[in-house]
């Protein structure tokens, strides 16, 4: 309970009808699955930058799973921790942009506004997560991919940082539909990609300024921490972590 | 002029001991120098210039060039082409920039501070040192360019009035950087050319030719009045004041782009003052590297003198003894505090892969302020050459100790990584190194290297009187 | 030479430098505005935008979608062909349209305004609140071919977004109102 308050309440006071998009992460429920960094790639035109430059640290996911061996052989166990973009209320990456590349929306997202980003990757070093990525080369989508590049989303050009922005342009699609019909967005009728394709449900996202919405009463759950809090960066992801899941 | 200079007998010479007999022979002997002779020791180096220089010139250009290929193929390929990854997403790019604004430091710290304390002996090595300020800048801007993703939208980080109402952002340290570069390099260029003035004067009317015309419009028609000379002294000594300041915050300014950060090891409220102390220390260490080859490259030495050798030495020393104890009180702060991620850059520092290079560090910039310590070694040109290099190598490899070191850690293990430079940052490193030193080249042939001006107005202070069984040296007040 | 004459340089040289500057400058400058005001793209079939609305047909009868949908839609050949399968089949003009439906292709259109990659915009929220399509298109019913009269770019967007009222210009002045 303590800990959900200053999820929301306490360090950032909601404004009145003003939404805070979070997001919450069973780690008790994810089975390091993988299907989210897909989905993310799919949605999102990640590009896929193929096993030499991954081993060189370009790999370049808007999520991650992290993998943790736990204990010494024969009693290994392996920890599973989906990562992506916090959307810090603090965040560290915002200040330190020469440009106004990255910023804060009125609804608590970490933007990042790619044409204006000019590639100093000084938010990348100030990123605790390190859930930054850096376009090193030209972004290639070789036949078929590039069939199946998502219109809604840019692609990147060379030289440009990009990380998760909770697939915004799922929000600003629901957004401008509820406008349109003169309603009012209903709780779960936004899911980014990774939450949409995670089959164990790990992944849950939604206003946390709303109390009653899914990921408020989960954010309330005692098993509730948020990664790196000490320091003091206020992230809008939650995670979950009670028992003895993750094999 | 040269008239009035009292010039001590062979017996008051003998009295003296055998350092200061050579000291006071050097600036008597200067002393009795008429004007024409000291302008011709300064131009004819100038003017004459051997196939030695023409082939360090074309081997120079071709590294430059060389470089200016890398980088075009990697603003054409992508910084993919540099070493730089996740988590090292600042590499040797960085760290050189932090090393060349280092070394333009010095340059203005003894001009400036020199001529505000009126040491007599900064003289000859005024307009070296500022020369190597404006040059040293000049590379290190061109580095935060470089390392641009975009490097084609760099105008972005100007202010500039646009239909977007899109401005950059002051909170970024990366946009204080750029404005106290430019103030410093706007100021330390003007400050080098308000002093040379009467020097270019003094060119021009011993010049034919294209050097003629060169020097004569530059000369701004200089023509040594009362009047003028009055508003040269005000002029500079109002910029040795203002630029004080302005040199004490540019690399204060750099060490913020990583102390404002929540990097381990970055985050240090010692930053400040460590790296300016750094900048100091190596920028001294590079004018007296500087100081040397130049000195036998233009056959000056009968201005740059064992004495002043042995000042710069001493504050060479100093510095370094700065750095030392900045350097530590940093690192007992951050070992004992044992914060885990701290401790595991620590170790794999001190005795980890990157430990040849931090006792490289600590064996290259401790050991020049052992040996300084003893004039025979400051006033050995070799030995005074061979300790500034070896400082200046101990201060590259800690800047890229600080960039590229610290961000192989952090508090994520799953995010650790290391880096290994490729050819395109090791061509571009070498262009500016090149560049740095062409520029200088080409600048001591076709300015004026030693201050002839403030040489002249030195001459008239120093005589040997006696009083009673005493031989002092005197200095005159004429400033 | 007199010591005074070879100490005053004589800067008049520097004059004609001057003026070739301030005429490259000037001459930028002019080039520039020429690319802004860019004329209609080449169009595979001279259709006249000024006739069809002469005959008072809506702006929505043919670009149909804005009302509900990021687009506007260009007409399908098949809206072309449902009037003029019977209207004023004897012109050549009408008769190539025809000759595309018969071999049921596209008419391969030009876009007359193109937007970045990096630009998300869509009519509906704009027609909702009311705007005209003149407002950003211009008197088309007045043109034959329709060319664009804005030069569509960021100053442009929020000249207009700046001037909405003050509860709503946090949210439309927001990158990620207009940026993908």
């Amino acid at each position: 309970m303590a800990k959900a308050a200053k999820t929301s309440v306490e360090e950032t006071p909601p404004e009145e009808g003003v939404r805070r998009w979070g997001m919450v992460i069973d780690l008790d429920r994810c089975t390091g699955c993988q299907a989210c960094v897909v989905a993310c790639h799919a949605e999102n035109n990640v590009p896929v930058v193929g096993e030499e430059e991954s081993a060189r640290g370009r790999s370049m996911h808007w999520i991650r799973v992290e993998r943790y061996w736990e204990g010494e052989y024969p009693n290994v166990k392996a920890r599973f921790m989906p990562l992506l973009c916090q959307q810090c209320t603090q965040a560290p990456c915002e200040p330190v942009c020469p440009v106004f590349a990255t910023y804060h929306t009125p609804e608590g997202l970490n933007a990042q506004v790619y044409n204006r980003c000019i590639g100093v990757r000084y938010c990348a070093n100030n990123c605790p997560y390190k859930v930054r990525t850096f376009n090193w080369f030209r972004p290639q989508f070789p036949e078929p991919l590039d069939q199946q590049l998502n219109p809604d989303v840019t692609t990147r050009s060379r030289g440009i940082i990009e990380k998760c922005t909770f697939c915004v342009q799922r929000i600003r699609r629901v957004e401008l539909d509820a406008g349109a019909e003169g309603r009012d967005v209903h709780d779960g009728e936004i899911q980014p990609a990774c939450a949409q394709s995670c089959p164990s449900s790990a992944l849950v996202f939604g206003d946390l300024n709303d109390p009653d919405s899914r990921v408020s009463q989960l954010a309330r759950s005692r098993r509730a921490f948020r990664l790196l809090d000490f320091l003091g960066t206020d992230p809008a992801v939650i995670y979950l972590k009670g028992g003895e899941t993750n094999v | 002029m040269s008239d009035q200079t009292p010039i001590a007998g062979e017996e008051e010479m003998a009295e003296l001991s055998p350092d200061l007999r050579d000291e006071y022979e050097g600036r008597l002997l200067l002393a009795q120098r008429k004007d024409w002779e000291i302008n011709e020791a300064v131009l004819r180096p100038m003017m004459e210039t051997g196939p030695r220089f023409w082939i360090a010139v074309a081997v120079l250009g071709a590294i430059v060039a060389w470089g200016l290929y890398a980088w075009g193929y990697m603003v054409y390929y992508g910084l993919g082409a540099a070493g730089i990854n996740r988590p090292v997403y600042w590499g040797l790019f960085i760290a050189t920039f932090v090393f060349w604004v280092g070394i333009s430091h010095a340059g203005t710290m003894i001009s400036a501070v020199l001529r505000l304390l009126k040491a007599d002996w900064r003289r000859p090595i005024t307009r070296g040192a500022e020369a190597m300020t404006a040059f040293a800048l000049m590379m290190a801007g061109l580095y935060p360019l470089i390392h641009l993703g975009r490097v084609w939208k760099f105008y972005w980080m100007i202010p500039y009035p646009n239909n977007r109402f899109m401005w950059p952002n002051f909170q970024s340290p990366l946009m204080w950087d750029m404005v106290a570069i430019f103030t410093y390099l706007i100021g330390s260029s003007l400050y080098l050319y308000l002093a040379l003035i009467p020097d270019l004067a003094m060119a021009r009317d011993h010049t034919k030719g294209w050097r003629y015309k060169l020097y004569r419009t530059f000369a701004l028609g200089w023509r040594g009045t009362e009047g003028e000379w009055h508003k040269l002294h005000r002029a500079l000594g109002i910029f040795s004041v203002v630029i004080i300041p302005v040199f004490l915050s540019v690399h204060s300014i750099v060490s913020w782009d990583f102390a404002v950060t929540i990097q381990p090891r970055w985050h240090s409220s010692i930053f400040a003052p460590y790296f300016v102390m750094g900048a100091v220390y190596s920028g001294l260490a590079a004018l007296a590297t500087i100081l040397v080859v130049v000195r036998s490259g233009m056959r000056l030495q009968e201005f740059l003198r064992a004495e002043h050798f042995d000042a710069l030495g001493k504050l060479v020393m100093v510095a370094g003894m700065g750095w030392i104890y900045l350097w530590f009180a940093g690192f007992i702060v951050e070992w004992y505090g044992k914060d885990p991620v701290i401790m595991e850059l620590i170790h794999d520092e001190i005795s980890g892969k990157l430990a040849p290079f931090f006792w490289l560090q600590m064996v290259a910039n401790v050991l020049p302020v052992i040996l300084l310590a003893f004039r025979k070694i400051r006033t050995n040109t070799k030995m005074l050459l061979a300790l500034t290099l070896l400082v200046n190598v101990g201060m590259f490899t800690e800047r890229v100790l600080i960039v590229v070191g610290n961000l192989q850690r952090n508090y994520l293990p799953f995010d650790w990584g290391s880096y290994r430079p490729t050819w395109v940052e090791v061509s571009i490193v070498a262009m500016t190194f090149a560049g740095f030193i062409l520029l200088y080249l080409l600048f001591s042939r076709i300015v004026p290297y030693v201050p002839v001006w403030e040489i002249k107005e030195g001459r008239l202070r120093y005589s040997l009187r006696r009083i009673g069984r005493l031989l002092v040296p005197t200095a005159a007040e004429i400033e | 030479m007199t010591e005074e004459s070879s100490a005053r340089p004589s800067y008049r040289r520097f004059w004609p430098l001057i003026i070739v500057g301030i005429v490259i400058l000037l001459a930028g400058a002019v080039v520039i505005r020429q690319r802004d005001a860019s004329g209609a793209p080449e169009q595979p079939i001279d259709f006249k935008h000024s006739i069809h609305a002469q005959a008072e047909v809506p702006c929505l009868f043919c670009h149909a979608s804005p009302m509900r949908s990021d687009v506007a839609g260009i007409p399908s050949v098949q809206r072309c062909a449902g009037c003029h399968q019977t209207i004023k089949t004897e012109s050549p003009e009408v008769q190539r349209v025809l000759g595309y439906w018969e071999r049921a292709e596209p008419i391969p259109w030009q876009a007359v305004n193109d937007m970045p990659d990096f630009v998300f915009f869509s009519h509906q929220p704009h027609l909702g609140a009311g705007i005209n399509c003149e407002t950003c298109h211009g008197e088309v019913a007045q043109m034959d071919a329709a060319r664009p009269v804005a030069n569509m770019d960021m100053g442009w967007c929020l000249s207009c977004h700046l001037q909405q009222p003050e509860e709503k210009v946090a949210r439309l002045t927001d990158c990620l109102a207009c940026h993908k």
